[in-house]
């Protein structure tokens, strides 16, 4: 998406640039909306918005951050704006992450699978801004400075939750050792 | 996963790396599907489709506001030639309303030494801004409290998860009955923020004393038109009512607006429905651990710090008696407005997200219909 000072894009030549977005940070998008909501239906909800408001915001985007730390900004919105509609429904939060792996995996990955799983149910069981806050350090791998920008809250903020949630989760691993 | 807890446990710090390719890993396995992928692409067009029909970019909507304002502009040119062909005595006053908080954010009216007079029929600006609306649309929205009973959204915003589409819209309670707002017990403050920090496990304080009343907009949302056309958010607020907690964080800055509602039904724990619920005294207050709302510190402040804010309206527009004091939620809890009613007139501070309207400055007064002009021309893309 190179372009200066969001200047116009042919809807054709948008529309390319959106399916390379979709291809290249589809899953990230989807894997971290899963993360944020605990849902595979509502990740895949979240998913479709995302990129809808990409489409929509096309146009605003100046490169004052990289590709990645814009639409990762955007799904976490999206999950909030989500998680705030669903106030009223009590969203029912599933723990069974093996439900929604895929079924092509290979052997190798079904081998270590329940590590790796319990890792990430471990992660998935943190404060909401915990766990958004691992995601985003450890999965997205953005810098201090990018999630402080994603998250609209300031750096040492990103820095002190972050400590809490490394803390938090070495407590719940540790305890999950020992039960 | 016995390397994990390695990690974790030696020293409490995470061997990045190591933690990082396992999280992966395991994430790994979540794939968009093809059909997924094909469905959002055909949203997407569909949305590329329709953003160039319906939705404007804000310059071309500046672009439009100025040619809309083009004729107003030259009409005030010509009046103005006019008028200095005419003799001294004769001129009116240039004592708009409008005009001091346009020129400058906020400037005192009083500093111009012509502190206008209710009504301000002289005004020159006025006059031709009467003069170029409908008179139809003006004495309606004088004489009918319930104003054009108003341009209603389309659908409901409660299950749409994009904000600002076409309208204004509050955070709706209208699945909860409840009470209009009147204090906030420090018990139900202080068990509510508990239960939230459980939930959360978080540790954020809250002063109860600094809980804010918020009042919605009327139920369905307003469009462009209600808006442009409305004489005041006398017109446009509905009848509910909710709280917001001013939550801080370790370094006490506010981080966190927690809504909550004084529920007009009994719930047990089971029964209720939210997430938080807190009865007591025959009192019941609902909340939820996903309603936080992230906000920064400086928009809180603004919105907690009523005495600072009536002040703001004495100091810029030199009133006398302040009669109301109102905190409207136009965007679901994102964007607000504060009216402040003094000498029969409304004035309004914006307290908005950064960009939903640029026009009006964030902690500056102006006179309401500024703001609500302001609005209507972020909202309008018919």
């Amino acid at each position: 998406m190179k372009k200066e000072g969001g200047c116009k894009v042919a809807p054709s030549e948008k529309m390319n640039e959106i399916t390379r977005l979709v291809e290249q940070y589809g899953n990230d998008v989807l894997r971290t909306a899963f993360v944020m909501l605990k849902s595979r239906e509502l990740a895949e909800d979240a998913y479709q918005e995302t990129f809808v408001r990409v489409c929509r915001y096309y146009d605003s985007f100046r490169g004052e951050c990289s590709e990645k730390t814009w639409i990762t900004g955007i799904a976490i919105n999206v999950c909030r704006d989500m998680l705030r509609s669903a106030w009223k429904r009590r969203v029912t939060v599933t723990d069974d992450f093996s439900l929604h792996t895929s079924e092509s995996n290979t052997e190798e990955i079904i081998e270590s699978k329940d590590e790796k799983e319990e890792l990430v149910r471990s992660i998935m069981k943190l404060p909401d801004k915990y766990r958004e806050m691992i995601h985003l350090y450890y999965y997205q791998e953005l810098d201090i400075k990018e999630i402080s920008r994603v998250l609209k809250i300031p750096g040492g903020t990103v820095k002190s939750r972050l400590f809490k949630a490394r803390s938090l989760l070495a407590e719940m691993m540790g305890g999950e050792a020992n039960g | 996963m016995a390397e994990n807890r390695n990690i974790l446990q030696d020293d409490a710090i995470l061997n990045d790396d190591s933690f990082k390719a396992a999280y992966k890993a395991g994430l790994d396995q979540l794939k968009a599907s093809d059909e997924l992928i094909q469905t959002t692409l055909n949203k997407c067009r569909m949305e590329l489709e329709t953003t160039g029909k319906k939705r404007r970019p804000i310059n071309i909507s500046l672009t439009r506001i100025a040619l809309r304002y083009a004729a107003l502009v030259a009409a005030c040119l010509l009046v103005l030639v006019l008028l200095l062909r005419t003799p001294m005595g004769q001129s009116p006053k240039l004592t708009a309303d409008s005009a001091p908080a346009r020129a400058q954010g906020a400037k005192p009216m009083a500093d111009s030494g012509a502190a206008a007079a209710p009504g301000s029929s002289s005004s020159l600006i006025e006059y031709l801004e009467k003069s170029a609306e409908k008179p139809s649309d003006r004495n309606n929205a004088a004489e009918d409290d319930s104003i054009p009973d108003l341009v209603r959204v389309e659908g409901s915003f409660i299950n749409t998860l994009t904000l600002g589409e076409a309208g204004l819209n509050s955070m709706d309670f209208s699945g909860i009955q409840t009470l209009a707002g009147e204090d906030l017990p420090s018990w139900a403050a202080d068990a509510i923020l508990d239960t939230y920090n459980i939930a959360m496990g978080t540790q954020y304080t809250c002063d109860e004393s600094n809980a804010i009343i918020v009042t919605t907009l009327k139920t369905g949302g307003l469009g462009a038109d209600a808006i442009r056309e409305a004489s005041g958010f006398d017109a446009l607020l509905g009848n509910q009512q909710y709280y917001l907690l001013p939550l801080k964080d370790e370094n006490g800055e506010y981080t966190i607006l927690l809504p909550v509602v004084e529920s007009a039904v009994s719930y047990d724990d089971t029964s209720a429905p939210l997430d938080i619920a807190i009865s007591r005294e025959g009192r019941t207050w609902l909340s939820s651990q996903y309603s936080g709302i992230y906000t920064d510190h400086s928009r809180a402040e603004l919105l907690v710090d009523r005495e600072g804010n009536m002040q703001l309206v004495r100091d810029t527009f030199n009133v006398k008696q302040i009669t109301g004091y109102v905190v409207a939620d136009i965007n679901r809890g994102h964007d607000f407005v504060i009216v402040v009613k003094a000498d029969g007139k409304e004035y309004a501070i914006p307290c908005f997200d950064i960009g939903f309207v640029t026009s009006v400055d964030n902690g500056k007064a102006y006179p309401v219909r500024d703001v609500l002009s302001s609005l209507a021309d972020s909202l309008e893309v018919k």
